[in-house]
């Protein structure tokens, strides 16, 4: 390695850790002459202090002054204006970019970068390189054509479980081979070069955050999102530390939590969990942010983690939280899909000069996609192991098949046979980045996204994808609340009917139960961790009448008995809480919660808005979501509620004499008849022609299921099938409505 | 977000995420208000609230559950409810509002206007499109038990 001890490079960054890692990277690529600073104040001092600076390397966050302040600085002084800048950012954005140049940078590079990377770059701002890559760049003018005569797609990804149904296809390939395509993966080590290989036209397609696609679109790259490559398949890992507080909000407070990326789904959940725990966070530099995202590459993080005192955790794609775990270093706090269920992350982009001219080539490039989806979700142990070649082939990463496979296997993780990009969802994703945390602006999704492929393949249209669910972040507050405490949970016998009074400290632990034929009745010490026992008692009580438990339920439980555990009796285990639930009709159950607190102003509560209740009793909202009738006793200290069970709308069907018969247990609306358009468009691709719905049980439909039944008779059009439909038992407020919006043109109605 | 204000013996408005699984929440959140002001709710009623809900969720909030809806109900009249209902969207030109259904309804589009079309005796627009007025006539209900 050439040493460069002549040129004397002044870095200016906050984070030990990454400072450390840039100067080792800096010596890496033989740069042994750095002095360091940690924020743009402290930068001033050493330029000023020292002999000669050749070359300066700023982070744009820091405290103090920020890289862009120091900039500022540097180009106002004669006696330094003239030194070469690089500004390190982890803002992705290209509007940083541009405000970085017009205050005159000289080069800039993203976070986290490559030592190759940082080497073009230096090299660049030196004037010793003229051109980035000249010789790469001359070869992206590449020929497409292969000499069989097939198109070549070059794809770039990187290294996470959630670009493993490119591995897939790369091995289902070397058996079969495709008619119009080869493929060529290249596999990258960090976002930035994955993007500039797309941008550049040194790959074809690229697998990447939705975000960072979206963004190069807004730059005019001209790209469209094809395809999704994955739902969920991200968590987010706390860092263990024994004695470290186990309240999240206290934890979290002023630490940093690793993400991959600025423009990332991570960044947006990150951010939406600790606004709901009360936190305020943000980029290091911006005032009141008190816990602090930073950008590292995805397989570093376990190791960031595990050298920086300050770091609080890290959210991105699996096997990194799974290395983590498994290495003990880190332990789960909550999945991605926890938070919102079968939402987008990576997408599938291509550049839109490849695909106009190679449509046969993409169109089968995206039917294989869709199948390896399949082959994934279907056979999880074949293809951990053949993820294990495609991720790690040189086996660095501490990847072993179990904990891939145990990855692939979670319910709550990845899925990759639900690859048809919702509209819906990635405006959910723009929308809250711009809105909420002033990332990017608005972006016109329809230009943006070709689902054409997707459509030919998946012979779909007007049913196609599954929309996402969104739980949002007060649900997974209570659970992981939760968790924390059983963790403590001594092993204690749990009979029913049976006292038990076990020593935990100075204090006696109570937890009494009562059971009547029609009600339980619970009186408890005030503890986080009696919380699951409650639940347990009453999900065994609802079972034993056949009433399947339904997930709201808990939802409110869990709330009510936080409540009176933590706000109304302060957490004092002196002071129990009594608890009662009796059933008062076959589908009502009446829920009652005291605690021995002072009691509360709860008019005020039932009166005042969202943005109010955040801090204190947040879960308020949900019980107010999902309860029937709520009651306060005069001092506030008790609530009674009324819950019905799930009431949602199941479809049953049977066969006769070649007839589907379609039974709806209930109303068909908006929220229930995602299942039946799903069930329709099923038996449609089925060739099924003769369908009977019995409307028995329905009292109400809306517009949009209505709709339903209409795409219904479409989809049957063009698949050819002759069909034959037919209502019978609908109310006559039901028929009226049929005749009013001229279904009964299609479907017999009697 | 779920929020419920009553502003007088007769009239109490509500509001909640974009979220089409709380439209049904909603509806049965009214059902029991008006059950204190003795006003049993018709199904006509029901689906004219239920569509101004799920037009505000889907085109005028655009499904985004960070904006939310707003929804008044008033007993105006012995036998006319007044429902108002307001989104955070941009607001539509309402007087390009077609309202009536074409022969073939596999062309149709604005399927839940008509039905709000249908049951009301009275539509009213904001000038920016984001706020819908609609009145109606409850006279059959207050009488039969349904």
């Amino acid at each position: 390695m050439e040493e460069n001890s002549h040129i004397r490079i002044l870095l200016a960054e906050d984070s030990r850790v990454i400072r450390n890692m840039e100067v080792e990277t800096l010596n890496d690529i033989g740069y042994t002459n750095v002095i360091t600073a940690e924020n743009g104040q402290e930068a001033i001092q050493k330029i000023t202090e020292e002999k000669e600076t050749t070359l300066i390397i700023s982070d744009w966050n820091m405290p103090d002054l920020d890289g862009y302040e120091f900039l500022m600085w540097v180009r106002s002084q004669e006696k330094y204006n003239k030194i070469p800048f690089i500004m390190a950012t982890a803002h992705g954005e290209r509007r940083q970019a541009a405000k970085a140049v017009k205050a005159g940078v000289t080069e800039f590079i993203t976070k986290p970068f490559s030592g190759s990377e940082l080497k073009n770059v230096i090299e660049k701002a030196l004037g010793i390189k003229e051109k980035a890559v000249p010789d790469l760049s001359e070869k992206a003018r590449r020929s497409h054509m292969t000499c069989s005569g097939k198109v070549r797609i070059a794809v770039a990804h990187i290294q996470i479980t959630d670009h493993i149904i490119l591995g897939v296809l790369k091995s289902m390939i070397m058996i079969d081979s495709p008619k119009h395509f080869e493929l060529e993966t290249l596999c990258m080590s960090s976002w930035n070069p994955v993007q500039d290989a797309l941008e550049k036209g040194d790959a074809d397609a690229a697998f990447m955050l939705a975000p960072i696609a979206m963004d190069l679109f807004r730059a005019g790259v001209d790209i469209k999102l094809l395809l999704l490559t994955h739902k969920n398949g991200s968590v987010c890992i706390k860092k263990k530390n024994g004695r470290s507080p186990s309240d999240s909000r206290d934890f979290f407070r002023g630490r940093t939590l690793y993400i991959p990326h600025i423009l990332s789904v991570h960044h947006m959940l990150s951010d939406m969990f600790l606004r709901e725990i009360g936190l305020n966070p943000g980029l290091v530099g911006n005032e009141d942010v008190n816990v602090f995202f930073e950008v590292v590459p995805p397989i570093q993080m376990p190791e960031f983690m595990g050298k920086s005192p300050r770091s609080g955790g890290f959210m991105v794609a699996e096997p990194m939280g799974a290395i983590s775990i498994s290495e003990g270093s880190g332990e789960l706090l909550y999945t991605s899909g926890q938070l919102w269920e079968n939402h987008p992350c990576c997408v599938l982009a291509m550049r839109n000069d490849f695909l106009e001219v190679y449509n046969e080539a993409v169109q089968e490039f995206v039917d294989l996609l869709i199948q390896a989806g399949q082959f994934v979700a279907n056979n999880p142990g074949a293809s951990s192991r053949i993820a294990m070649d495609f991720l790690d082939p040189a086996r660095n990463m501490g990847l072993n098949l179990s904990v891939l496979e145990k990855i692939l296997k979670n319910p709550m993780g990845i899925k990759t046979n639900d690859l048809f990009p919702v509209m819906k969802d990635l405006d959910i994703m723009q929308t809250y980045m711009s809105n909420e945390m002033g990332i990017g602006t608005l972006i016109d999704l329809e230009k943006f996204m070709d689902t054409s492929f997707a459509e030919r393949s998946l012979g779909k249209s007007e049913f196609s994808g599954n929309p996402s669910i969104f739980h949002g972040p007060e649900n997974i507050t209570a659970d992981i609340l939760i968790r924390q405490a059983d963790k403590f949970r001594p092993k204690d016998s749990s009979n029913k009917a049976e006292k038990i009074l076990a020593d935990s400290g100075t204090s006696r632990r109570i937890f009494e139960i009562m059971e009547t034929e029609s009600s339980i009745t619970i009186k408890s010490s005030s503890e986080i961790r009696a919380i699951k026992r409650i639940l347990r008692e009453t999900f065994e009580f609802i079972e034993q009448f056949g009433i399947e438990i339904w997930p709201e339920l808990r939802k409110v439980l869990e709330q009510l008995l936080i409540n009176a555990i933590e706000h109304g009796n302060k957490s004092s285990i002196e002071k129990t809480i009594r608890y009662e639930i009796t059933m008062i009709q076959n589908n009502l159950f009446k829920i009652t919660v005291e605690d021995q607190g002072e009691g509360f102003d709860y008019q005020n509560l039932m009166l005042s808005t969202s943005k109010d209740l955040q801090n204190e009793r947040h879960g308020f909202g949900i019980i107010r979501s999902f309860c029937e009738h709520i009651e306060f006793n005069e001092k506030g200290n008790r609530i009674t509620i009324h819950m019905k069970t799930s009431h949602e709308t199941g479809f049953d069907v049977k066969d006769e004499k070649g007839w589907k018969i379609i039974t709806p247990s209930g109303s068909i609306t908006a929220s229930t008849v995602d299942r039946l358009k799903k069930l329709l468009s099923e038996l449609a691709e089925s060739k099924h022609a003769k369908y009977h719905f019995d409307f028995a049980k329905v009292e109400d439909i809306d517009s949009i299921s209505l709709t339903v039944f209409v795409i219904f008779v479409k989809m049957l059009a063009r698949l050819e099938i002759d069909a034959q439909l037919e209502i019978t038992n609908s109310n006559d407020n039901l028929k009226n409505l049929f005749s009013m919006t001229r279904l009964d043109k299609y479907y017999m109605i009697f | 977000m779920f929020n419920i204000e009553k502003h007088s013996e007769k009239s109490f408005s509500f509001n909640f995420s974009s979220d089409m699984w709380i439209v049904d929440k909603a509806i049965l959140v009214c059902e029991h208000y008006l059950k204190k002001l003795d006003i049993i709710i018709t199904f006509e009623f029901k689906t004219v609230l239920r569509e101004l809900l799920i037009n505000a969720v889907e085109h005028g909030n655009k499904n985004n559950f960070e904006r939310s809806v707003t929804c008044r109900i008033e007993h105006v009249r012995q036998r006319q409810i007044k429902i108002t209902v307001e989104d955070e969207g941009n607001g539509f030109d309402h007087r390009c509002l077609d309202m009536q259904l074409s022969e073939d309804i596999l062309h149709n589009r604005n399927r839940g206007y008509a039905m709000i079309k249908e049951f009301t005796d009275h539509l009213e627009f904001n000038s920016r499109g984001n706020r819908i007025t609609a009145y109606i006539d409850m006279d059959i209900s207050c009488d039969d038990n349904k």
